[in-house]
């Protein structure tokens, strides 16, 4: 049953990311970044299907199930923040890559900061940091098929195919098609997941009102014990400044055809982004209501989703499992692509116009795709925790991307030198102490009694705001 | 412009509500009011910031 509609997933995505080629690839921007002609609707769905990964419905779903509710709250920050985000910094930058003609986020970086050496520091960090969030799509893309009785090597290689074929196809028109699909397709998996866990409570705990109740009595409404205020804002931190970090969403405010279209892909995005966390912590919550009325075993935390698939109809589970498999794809093949953007333009310096070059880009992608699947297939660490250390890796950003944005409606100074350090120290800071502590360990310690995303988050703000005075004084001198 | 205002520096102020809360207010919380909260405060701030957006005046180039 999952071969069918895997196959049938996979006839339908390879029709779309063909057709979408009829939009016209002309030049590296059009690939790249659709030419910054998306309309709403594909700016939203491939916002959405790029932002939420396999992570939501495996890392997450465990998450509530073991910690609770404060999961939907780190969760719920993630979006609240996101759309402040793309409400404000996210809305002049799109207004000035209309102006500027971005075409990938360290070109931006360096465009910003009038510096050359930028875009070369931020693409070599991507290279380090990203690669294993995009593994980490192809790893569950392995374990979900696996579950399901395939070989987990074949799941990875499968996994890797599709990512790199319907990304290949169109560039950035195939990716947003396909991630438009995949969205719906996730969205509607999610849905019919939690309708089916909820039936099963209300048989066993009497209905949704009396599996609040014995969660409630068990303390998994309130903030148990794993939640200390540290692991908390380890947990929060990198993802509130998420949109302004990771190239495959950045380069998504590049997208948009006109006010109109940015504006209601925000709005889109809001009510889908909601909709779909609630939908994975409420899962993981009724799971964990399942389990105290003894209707449930204990389970791990990344076992909680392939153990209820399991339990599942075979249709019910292979649609579920499908959509978790979009989930994968549409953020894997969105990072490759952001990335191969800043390696093709601003690592290699290829910026010659022309369609001959989307060959050189193709490479980039498979070689990317490549040595992630390299990393999944050794299996190691947790989904969440190779998500998250790559945010903190590049968490450094945030402050060089908010500073910029006020500093040209306010004239302040941009030191290009000030704003390299600032990365470099913060990246550094963070790569150290994953490499010490592995990247499990790092981001949960705390480091003089700061969690480490604080630590980098303020190692980075110091040097760059310390520059900045220090270019201020040195103009009013002169 | 008191909506732009607002909308502005509102919602860091309801994040950072949604950070420290549950730690002072929740913290023996049995019921469901911290699902609540999260839920309700996430709704406030988004709604806050989509206001200012479509609130902002077009700077142009809006065609490319």
């Amino acid at each position: 049953m999952l071969l069918a509609m895997l196959l049938l997933y996979i006839a339908i995505g390879t029709a779309i990311a063909i057709a979408s080629r009829k939009a016209g690839i002309k030049s590296i921007r059009d690939y790249y970044v659709a030419g910054g002609r998306l309309g709403r609707i594909l700016a939203f769905g491939t916002y959405a299907a790029t932002t939420y990964s396999a992570f939501m419905m495996i890392g997450l779903v465990g998450l509530a199930y073991k910690t609770g509710v404060m999961s939907l709250g780190f969760e719920l920050l993630y979006l609240a923040s996101t759309i402040y985000l793309l409400s404000t910094v996210g809305h002049r930058l799109w207004r000035l890559s209309k102006q500027r003609g971005w075409v990938s986020p360290s070109e931006m970086m360096g465009d910003l900061y009038a510096s050359r050496a930028i875009p070369v520091a931020l693409s070599t960090m991507y290279l380090i940091a990203v690669i294993p969030y995009l593994a980490a799509q192809v790893q569950g893309v392995g374990v979900l098929l696996e579950k399901e009785g395939l070989n987990y090597q074949a799941g990875v290689a499968l996994g890797a195919l599709i990512i790199l074929a319907w990304m290949s196809v169109g560039g950035m028109w195939s990716v947003a098609s396909t991630d438009l699909y995949q969205a719906l397709w996730m969205l509607a998996g999610g849905a019919v997941y939690v309708a089916w866990l909820a039936n099963n409570v209300d048989k066993a705990v009497g209905g949704s009102l009396s599996a609040l109740r014995v969660l409630g009595e068990s303390g998994y409404l309130g903030v148990t014990g794993f939640w200390r205020p540290g692991v908390f804002l380890a947990y929060v931190t990198p993802w509130l400044f998420f949109a302004i970090t990771n190239p495959q969403v950045i380069v998504r405010l590049f997208v948009h055809r006109d006010e109109k279209s940015y504006r209601d892909s925000v709005l889109y995005f809001s009510v889908f982004g909601f909709l779909y966390t609630i939908i994975s912590v409420g899962i993981g919550l009724l799971a964990r209501a399942l389990t105290l009325a003894g209707g449930l075993r204990e389970l791990g935390r990344e076992d909680v989703t392939p153990h209820l698939l399991s339990l599942m109809a075979p249709y019910l589970s292979s649609f579920v499992s499908v959509s978790i498999i979009a989930a994968a794809i549409s953020t894997g093949n969105s990072i490759a692509l952001a990335v191969a953007s800043s390696v093709h333009r601003d690592l290699l310096a290829m910026r010659t116009k022309g369609t001959m070059r989307v060959g050189y880009s193709i490479a980039i992608q498979a070689l990317l795709v490549t040595a992630a699947s390299a990393i999944a297939l050794s299996r190691s660490g947790y989904i969440l925790d190779l998500s998250v250390m790559t945010s903190v890796l590049l968490l450094p950003q945030a402050p060089l991307v908010i500073y910029a944005v006020c500093s040209l409606e306010k004239g302040w100074p941009r030191p290009r030198l000030g704003a390299l350090a600032s990365l470099l120290a913060g990246f550094a800071t963070a790569l150290a102490y994953s490499a010490k502590l592995g990247p499990r360990e790092a981001f949960l310690s705390m480091i003089n009694g700061l969690p480490l995303p604080i630590l980098v988050l303020l190692i980075s703000t110091g040097t760059l705001a310390a520059s900045a005075l220090l270019s201020r004084a040195l103009r009013r001198e002169i | 412009m008191i909506i732009e205002l607002l909308s502005l520096l509102l919602p860091p102020v309801v994040i950072a509500l949604m950070i420290a809360l549950p730690y002072i207010a929740f913290r023996a919380e049995g019921g469901c009011g911290l699902l609540f909260f999260f839920v309700a405060s996430t709704i406030a701030s988004i709604a806050l910031s989509l206001l200012g957006l479509y609130a902002r005046k077009n700077g142009g180039n809006s065609k490319g």
